[in-house]
């Protein structure tokens, strides 16, 4: 119980600091604007309590919003995501919270925790551009950017996992 | 009673999700208008602390690239110097110009500051530069680079200020062509952030590739002249009587680390007048 919080803590202070840090800075002509951050919310236990994790969303989205100036945007797109991960996971899982609470490598296997992960930002990224551009008419535009850019946080979360879960375990 | 109670538990998380996207719309509404962004008050001061001690780490790194465009900046400023002088010499005595220095009255005031955060990736961007009101800035001021124009202060703290960038979805700067004098808007919608673009600009001005853009001095926020980017791109619309004009600029946003705040004196003057008008147009209405 206690290293899956360790664990998890560790993983959400590594993807904020990324998310500040790097994935900031990165604008290829406005098409990639890479969100990791989201990463943190999508691996938490599945056994918290819906309206109890859609507050952690709030409160971790709020942190973001402070550091990376975006007012808002980040918590209405947490709060999206931690609403939504249910029924994002039903669609490739079918094992209930109660059966398996936790979202991990160990259990689930790299190739499901990916694709689940995937899943989750390309739905964080799509909200977020929605809402930060506030209108409809460029939906090419943002679907474009939403696969380019989930495609890029994905790989930046596979990066960190291989540089601190994989390599280490080689030697 | 019972299904009440056991439809109310079902419909729970989604009142909660409600409740709680709601407040974040609120805060989205409330805080990214041009005017109303008043955010950064206590809770960003942490941030902007933080972020302040990671910038002198990139800008030790970045110091001889800041250097070089410093003492380039340097020598442009020093030539246009010796220029003002030899030629107010040349036109009257010495003591003409100890005269001049009397009788011309300070309409800016110019404070330099390091950039502590600066976003590019968002459609709404901001710079934070550690200067506040213990400095003399004001909501209002405009900041620039030595590279052009980089936003107007929104917001001020003790230490810090907020300043919306122009690579914001909001903000227009009012530009104007170096040698014909026509005027238009700049302003930024999303994309590339080395590019923007010039509108109502009418279609039978016909601008050339490379040709100088600069601040026209007419909004009162930015003073006149600084050069703002070059046209890179024209052409014309069927459907609107303007031309589609792209800009490149000359600010590199992503390598933003030290600007200028400069306060317009007469600005408040101009507000004024500028109200006033608005005041007059409403009653006729």
């Amino acid at each position: 119980m206690n290293s899956k919080w360790t664990n998890l803590i560790f993983i959400g202070i590594i993807v904020t600091l990324v998310q500040v840090f790097t994935a900031n800075s990165i604008s290829f002509y406005g098409l990639f604007n890479p969100k990791i951050y989201p990463v943190f919310l999508l691996l938490l236990p599945r056994d918290i309590k819906p309206a109890f994790y859609m507050l952690i969303g709030f409160f971790y989205g709020a942190i973001i919003d402070v550091f990376c100036n975006t007012y808002g945007f980040g918590i209405a797109s947490s709060v999206f995501i931690t609403f939504i991960r249910p029924y994002a996971l039903a669609l490739i899982y079918n094992k209930s919270p109660e059966e398996e609470s936790e979202i991990s490598v160990k259990i689930q296997g790299e190739n499901l925790v990916f694709l689940y992960l995937f899943i989750g930002l390309i739905l964080f990224h799509l909200f977020y551009f929605f809402v930060e551009l506030g209108e409809i008419a460029n939906i090419f535009y943002i679907l474009l950017k939403t696969l380019l850019s989930s495609s890029l946080a994905i790989i930046l979360y596979a990066i960190f996992y291989m540089m601190v879960y994989s390599l280490p375990k080689r030697k | 009673m019972g299904n009440i109670i056991v439809i109310f538990q079902r419909a729970f998380p989604f009142l909660v999700f409600i409740l709680l996207q709601s407040i974040a719309f609120y805060i989205i509404f409330k805080y990214n208008d041009y005017h109303q962004a008043n955010i950064i008050s206590r809770s960003n001061y942490l941030a902007a602390s933080f972020n302040e001690k990671l910038t002198d780490i990139t800008s030790f790194i970045n110091m001889p690239v800041q250097n070089e465009s410093l003492v380039k900046e340097n020598a442009r400023l020093r030539e246009e110097l010796y220029r003002v002088s030899k030629y107010i010499q040349s036109a009257s005595g010495d003591s003409m110009v100890e005269k001049l220095k009397l009788s011309i009255p300070a309409t800016t005031r110019v404070v330099p500051g390091k950039v502590v955060s600066n976003t590019i990736a968002n459609l709404r961007n901001y710079v934070i530069i550690n200067k506040g009101r213990k400095d003399g800035i004001k909501k209002d001021m405009s900041a620039i680079s030595n590279s052009g124009p980089v936003g107007i202060v929104i917001d001020v703290t003790e230490n810090y200020c907020c300043i919306m960038s122009i690579l914001n979805k909001d903000a227009n700067v009012s530009v104007r062509n170096r040698t014909t004098k026509n005027v238009g808007q700049l302003r930024w919608k999303g994309g590339d952030i080395k590019t923007a673009l010039l509108e109502e600009v009418p279609k039978h001005i016909k601008l050339k590739k490379g040709e100088i853009i600069e601040t026209s001095g007419y909004s009162s926020y930015y003073p006149e002249g600084i050069p703002v980017g070059t046209v890179e791109k024209y052409s014309e619309d069927s459907k609107s009587n303007f031309a589609n004009i792209k800009v490149r600029l000359y600010s590199d946003f992503s390598k933003l680390k030290y600007v200028y705040l400069i306060e317009n004196i007469e600005r408040q003057e101009v507000r004024a007048i500028e109200d006033t008008i608005v005041k007059i147009q409403k009653a006729e209405n």
